[in-house]
């Protein structure tokens, strides 16, 4: 049994099987599986989260946590909870943009007057950017 | 959870504010991702989109959480919370470290109203044993316990006579002034009526009638001082004196009954069998003499 790494998680050693940074890992029958998932970079990461102060506030975040029941012990983990919700949505607008220039320049517009900076986010953009993820999102129509 | 427009309790701004904030971030995450401006809608959805996802990483690790037995969540319950959700853990670092990251300041933090201490009156009463701790205080006890003050009635002798006297004095004014109003009045001048008004005096066709024949209260009372004492009748004799402007028989006779009144209840002191009320009592017969 290798000696376990202390870890943020204490996870109590399992009789057989090996630990790799507190992740159990199963005796492989194969012998080539090597675990999917490993804390190991996030631990450094979470140390290193006290620098890096994520866009949405703390108390925003922890305000949502608590009212889905999640009470944080650690504030760090408070901060990866919301860096990862940051990226959900900057992955979604990074994909409702490259829509958005995919049509600009698809008429053949000339490359010289680069395509006008002024990029809006609109629902036909946003639409099939979630449609990726399996978010299927319809406007109303209006009625006039 | 809807993000519907709500006024008015601390708890819905509390929530509006927060949500705010929210849609501060997602704008701002728009800019960095190179978007000068974007609709509205879009913006509402992915305010919603945002609100909810950390609501379900929260209650999905804490849900992880739990499944093994404990309560307080660890690194690793959001681990594979977000594994579950789809999420790719490993490219979390690299995108903690990008350059145009923009940082949003919290909402104020408002404290809850406290009762002013100008409003509080007197000491809450403290909680019972099996009131726990964190519940409210109890309401002030005025709110519950009422004390009757009773201002001590004035028994000054002085006072009271005076009131007295005052009282009566405003009674007779009164009455006279209602049966001048009332019935026939006699004026004193000439020219002015209303101001002096006169009781009008009813004369009798026979007027020494009345002084001759003795009414029903005189024959009473003759027979019962002949058996009682004789300590009242200066006063019935008296008190129709004081009554009155006229001589109203009817008038004369009421005021009669009425001392006759007291004065009964004081002559038959002695007596077992005691009526006051003179209505009550049983009809006497006059005994008729004959006077030479």
């Amino acid at each position: 049994r290798r000696p376990a790494v202390p870890v943020s998680a204490a996870v109590a050693a399992p009789p057989d099987g090996s630990m790799s940074n507190g992740v159990y890992v199963p005796p492989a029958a194969n012998g080539d599986v090597k675990p999917v998932v490993s804390t190991t970079p996030l631990v450094d990461f979470l140390m290193q989260l006290e620098d890096y102060t994520p866009t949405i506030p703390d108390a925003v975040t922890g305000y949502y946590l608590n009212r889905a029941g999640f009470e944080a012990s650690d504030p760090r983990i408070i901060r990866l909870i919301s860096l990862a919700a940051q990226k959900f949505i900057s992955d979604i607008a990074n994909d409702a943009l490259q829509h958005c220039k995919m049509k600009g320049t698809a008429s053949g517009s000339s490359r010289s007057k680069s395509k006008d900076k002024k990029y809006t986010l609109t629902m036909e953009d946003l639409t099939p950017a979630l449609a990726e993820y399996g978010i299927n999102v319809k406007k109303p129509h209006y009625f006039t | 959870r809807a993000g519907s427009k709500q006024a008015g309790t601390p708890a819905d701004n509390y929530h509006l504010a927060r949500r705010r904030t929210l849609q501060v971030v997602v704008s701002s995450l728009l800019t960095e991702a190179g978007f000068e401006s974007a609709e509205k809608a879009a913006v509402e959805t992915l305010t919603e989109m945002i609100q909810s996802y950390i609501s379900e990483i929260g209650r999905s690790a804490k849900s992880y959480c739990e499944h093994t037995a404990r309560t307080q969540p660890t690194l690793s319950d959001i681990v594979v919370t977000l594994v579950e959700m789809g999420f790719n853990v490993e490219t979390l670092p690299a995108y903690a470290k990008r350059s145009q990251r923009m940082v949003i300041t919290a909402p104020p933090v408002t404290n809850q109203p406290v009762t002013p201490k100008a409003l509080t009156a007197g000491q809450n009463k403290p909680h019972p044993s099996h009131i726990p701790g964190h519940f409210p205080e109890f309401p002030d006890p005025h709110t519950y316990i009422k004390t009757p003050t009773y201002r001590e009635p004035v028994s000054d002798y002085q006072v009271l006579r005076e009131k007295a006297a005052s009282q009566r004095r405003d009674v007779e004014r009164a009455l006279t002034r209602f049966m001048a109003k009332t019935g026939e009045t006699q004026s004193l001048f000439k020219d002015d009526v209303s101001t002096f008004p006169l009781i009008a005096a009813r004369p009798f066709t026979v007027p020494y009638l009345t002084a001759l024949l003795p009414s029903e209260l005189e024959m009473q009372q003759m027979e019962e001082t002949d058996s009682s004492e004789q300590d009242e009748q200066p006063d019935t004799e008296n008190l129709p004196l004081h009554m009155g402007t006229d001589d109203s028989g009817t008038e004369k006779e009421n005021a009669s009954v009425l001392q006759q009144n007291s004065s009964l209840a004081g002559s038959r002191n002695g007596e077992e069998n005691v009526i006051d009320n003179p209505y009550l009592r049983p009809v006497k017969k006059p005994k008729i003499r004959r006077k030479k």
